[in-house]
């Protein structure tokens, strides 16, 4: 323990339980072991240290790439340690639940003192502080001065009591108590936030699901005791007038045994929660195996005519013929096997999207083929050779996060608690003053002042002289 | 598009610089009220820092939070401002001249940022949690600036530096900028950051580069409030921890840079 300060100025500790006996069990050494704030700081400080390492390390990415990126030396090392996914890693739980042994031990130790002492009044005696202070004397009367003192000292804030002792009066006051057990408040708050990360972690969930425009996620595939289903009926991006991406949002209806129950337009920000289950706007994409509709330009001769605009799977007239074509398949990044004739698409992205049509008179197929969309791979031949696939109007997906979070009401509480017993420490300080006014003469009196403080000691010193100061003043006046 | 805003904090930036520099002539000669000249400079560049970043929420149709440049420019005028706070209160000799190169140092990191307006923010940033959350983090590091500062001063004053202020006012005017800032700190940045993950992401905590920065960022102002109250380490240690502290927070501020993660922003 540091000393403060100047003479007739005291530290004001947090109270510990004195330890009486010498030799001790060693169950008992153990727990003052793990119960010492000392401990708990190397503990806190080794957290911070191995959280510190881990955001520069690739985490919980599959085994390969870790050699890949760090070489097998260091690739190993990594996955074998659990720095590859040290926030989940056995030994850092460890650490953290140490942790939290070290608070409820610390804390557990420290309720009873704290308490008698927040809550203590102030005692009006003499102390070794006030012996150890300097003497002033003053041209006052004892009884008169120390009267005075204890108005100010009420008119500061201070619980004040006062005592007469032969020629002394002794006054003392007390202020801020209640800090002292803002540290038990905090304390608990942290606790409360570890138990929420810990139901969070081990019952919540969190899932990407990509859902199709007019498809319904069926919840129970998640969540077995969830029986409803969540219909995305629309998907919207809005830009703004510069034709940047203002945001993006799905409509969705919840439906639950055929009725439909609750519908909610989600977006960034804006989830919609159904059954203690989150539904988050996360992405969207286009769809790898559908488009709202292809656009064809209808070739005549040499010069290309009119465009037409058909929707997927939807027969579509083509006006002035006989003919109606219908867009029966997209590939959105085409590749065909030549052997086989089968096609497929190498990536989900609209690299080289194409379609397949088929034109068709009166029911009957006349040709079927692949048109790639910004390509003549038909020339003028046939049926197909009247089409060019020239641009089409994506069907999105939306990316819906399916989340829930058991323990966040806890949290949330635990963030009050947190902050009240923050301003409870931080906004309040304990300390305790003690006068000592001595009768030497008949208006003349000699004057000591002492206190003591848990923090702000430079403060205190302020405080003290103040009250000096004032007593010298009113010596003056009288 | 560049901002209207930038010609008001050039200005700020030279009168940080102008200040730092009457700072250190006070120090030479100390009789010609230089450091109040030093103060007034410092107080000049603040009028237009602060004028910069109102003009540009207007300009840009939200708070200055959006990019590096903008949360850079914040993180210095709060720097500033906690300098002006104490320095009214508690007066202590050649304060500024610790804290304006800070504050400077700060705005000139800002200064190389490109400077565009985000005029459209990403649906994620469009929440009011964006105010809350910045504002109070911003406060909470300006405060620690302070605190690095006069961390700072106490060590060279401990080195027989005797035109500083006593060194238990230094040790306790770190330990109340840390006492302010360290609320701030743990409200914005890290329950108000979690709520808006929460309702942003879907998950209050995921172990995001910046979420584990501001988390070893708050372990070690714990620390060092643990350390000061129960272990008495009062003067040096504490004082270390303190810059510790305050380079844990800068390299946070810096980390999406370099490590990237759901708080990248340009």
């Amino acid at each position: 323990m540091t000393p403060p300060v100047n003479p007739g100025e005291g530290n004001l500790a947090t109270p510990t339980k004195q330890e009486t006996a010498r030799t001790r069990s060693i169950p008992s050494s153990i727990h003052s072991f793990l119960s010492s704030s000392r401990f708990g700081l190397v503990v806190l400080l080794v957290i911070g240290g191995v959280s510190l390492v881990g955001m520069f390390i690739m985490q919980n990415a599959p085994p390969e790439e870790y050699v890949s990126r760090y070489g097998g030396f260091w690739g190993n090392f990594l996955l074998y340690t659990g720095l590859a996914s040290v926030y989940r890693v056995w030994w850092f739980l460890v650490l953290i639940m140490l942790s939290a042994l070290n608070l409820i031990l610390c804390s557990l130790k420290r309720i009873r003192p704290s308490f008698s002492q927040a809550f203590s009044r102030p005692k009006a005696e003499d102390n070794e502080l006030l012996r150890a202070g300097a003497a002033v004397t003053v041209e006052a009367d004892s009884s008169e001065l120390s009267h005075r003192l204890a108005r100010l000292l009420k008119k500061k804030g201070f619980a004040v009591a006062s005592a007469k002792s032969g020629a002394d009066t002794f006054v003392a006051g007390q202020k801020g108590g209640v800090s002292r057990i803002g540290f038990l408040v905090t304390h608990l708050g942290v606790l409360l936030v570890l138990a929420a990360g810990a139901v969070n972690g081990g019952f919540g969930y969190q899932h990407q699901v990509p859902v199709s425009v007019g498809d319904t996620l069926q919840v129970k595939e998640i969540e077995p005791s969830a029986d409803f289903g969540v219909r995305v009926d629309d998907f919207t991006i809005d830009t703004n007038p510069e034709g940047q991406v203002r945001d993006w949002k799905s409509s969705l209806t919840v439906i639950e045994g055929g009725r439909e129950v609750v519908r909610k337009v989600i977006e960034v920000n804006h989830p919609l929660t159904y059954g203690g289950i989150s539904f988050y706007q996360a992405s969207y994409g286009q769809d790898p195996s559908r488009i709202r509709e292809a656009r064809l330009l209808i070739v005549e001769g040499d010069s290309a005519s009119a465009a037409l605009d058909v929707p997927f799977l939807v027969k579509t007239a083509v006006p002035g013929t006989d003919v109606a074509v219908e867009v029966t398949r997209y590939v959105p990044d085409f590749v065909m096997d030549l052997a086989t004739g089968i096609v497929g698409s190498r990536s989900g992205e609209p690299r080289l999207p194409a379609i397949k049509l088929e034109v068709t008179r009166g029911g009957q197929v006349l040709e079927s083929g692949w048109l790639i969309m910004g390509m003549d791979i038909h020339g003028d031949r046939g049926e197909l050779g009247r089409f060019r696939f020239v641009d089409f109007y994506p069907e999105f997906y939306t990316g819906l996060d399916v989340v829930t979070n058991p323990g966040l009401k806890l949290m949330l509480v635990a963030f009050g608690v947190i902050t009240v017993g923050i301003f409870l420490s931080f906004l309040t300080y304990y300390r305790r003053v003690w006068v000592r006014v001595r009768e030497v003469a008949p208006g003349r009196s000699e004057l000591r002042v002492a206190g003591a403080s848990s923090k702000h000691h430079y403060s205190l010193t302020q405080e003290l002289s103040e009250i000096r100061e004032f007593a010298k003043e009113k010596g003056k006046g009288s | 598009m560049t901002g209207s805003d930038v010609p008001f904090f050039w200005v700020a930036l030279f009168g940080y610089l102008a200040a730092t520099m009457l700072f250190v002539l006070d120090l030479a000669f100390p009789k010609r009220r230089v450091g109040a000249a030093a103060i007034v400079a410092l107080g000049i560049g603040f009028g237009f820092h602060t004028t910069a970043l109102v003009v540009r929420t207007v300009a840009a149709g939200h708070p200055p939070f959006a990019s590096m440049y903008e949360y850079a420019s914040c993180f210095s005028w709060a720097t500033v401002l906690f300098y002006f706070i104490l320095q009214f209160g508690h007066r202590p000799r050649n304060f500024g001249i610790f804290v304006s190169p800070v504050a400077f140092a700060v705005i000139v990191v800002a200064s190389l940022f490109p400077k565009d307006v985000v005029g459209q923010l990403v649906p994620a940033l469009q929440s009011y949690w964006l105010h809350i959350h910045v504002t109070m983090a911003v406060l909470g590091e300006g405060a620690f600036a302070v605190a690095f500062a006069t961390s700072l001063m106490f060590l060279f004053k401990e080195r027989g530096v005797g035109w500083l202020p006593p060194s238990d006012m230094l040790d306790e005017l770190t330990y109340k900028a840390i006492l302010i800032g360290y609320p701030l700190f743990t409200l914005g940045a890290l329950f108000a950051g979690a709520v808006w993950a929460w309702k942003a992401w879907g998950t209050p905590w995921s172990w995001d580069p910046k979420e584990v920065g501001s988390l070893v960022v708050w372990i070690i102002y714990s620390a060092y409030l643990h350390a000061r109250i129960t272990a008495g380490w009062r003067g040096k240690r504490a004082a270390v921890l303190s810059i510790i502290g305050f380079a844990t927070t800068v390299f946070t501020f810096m980390s999406n840079l370099f490590i990237g993660g759901l708080h990248s922003y340009t």
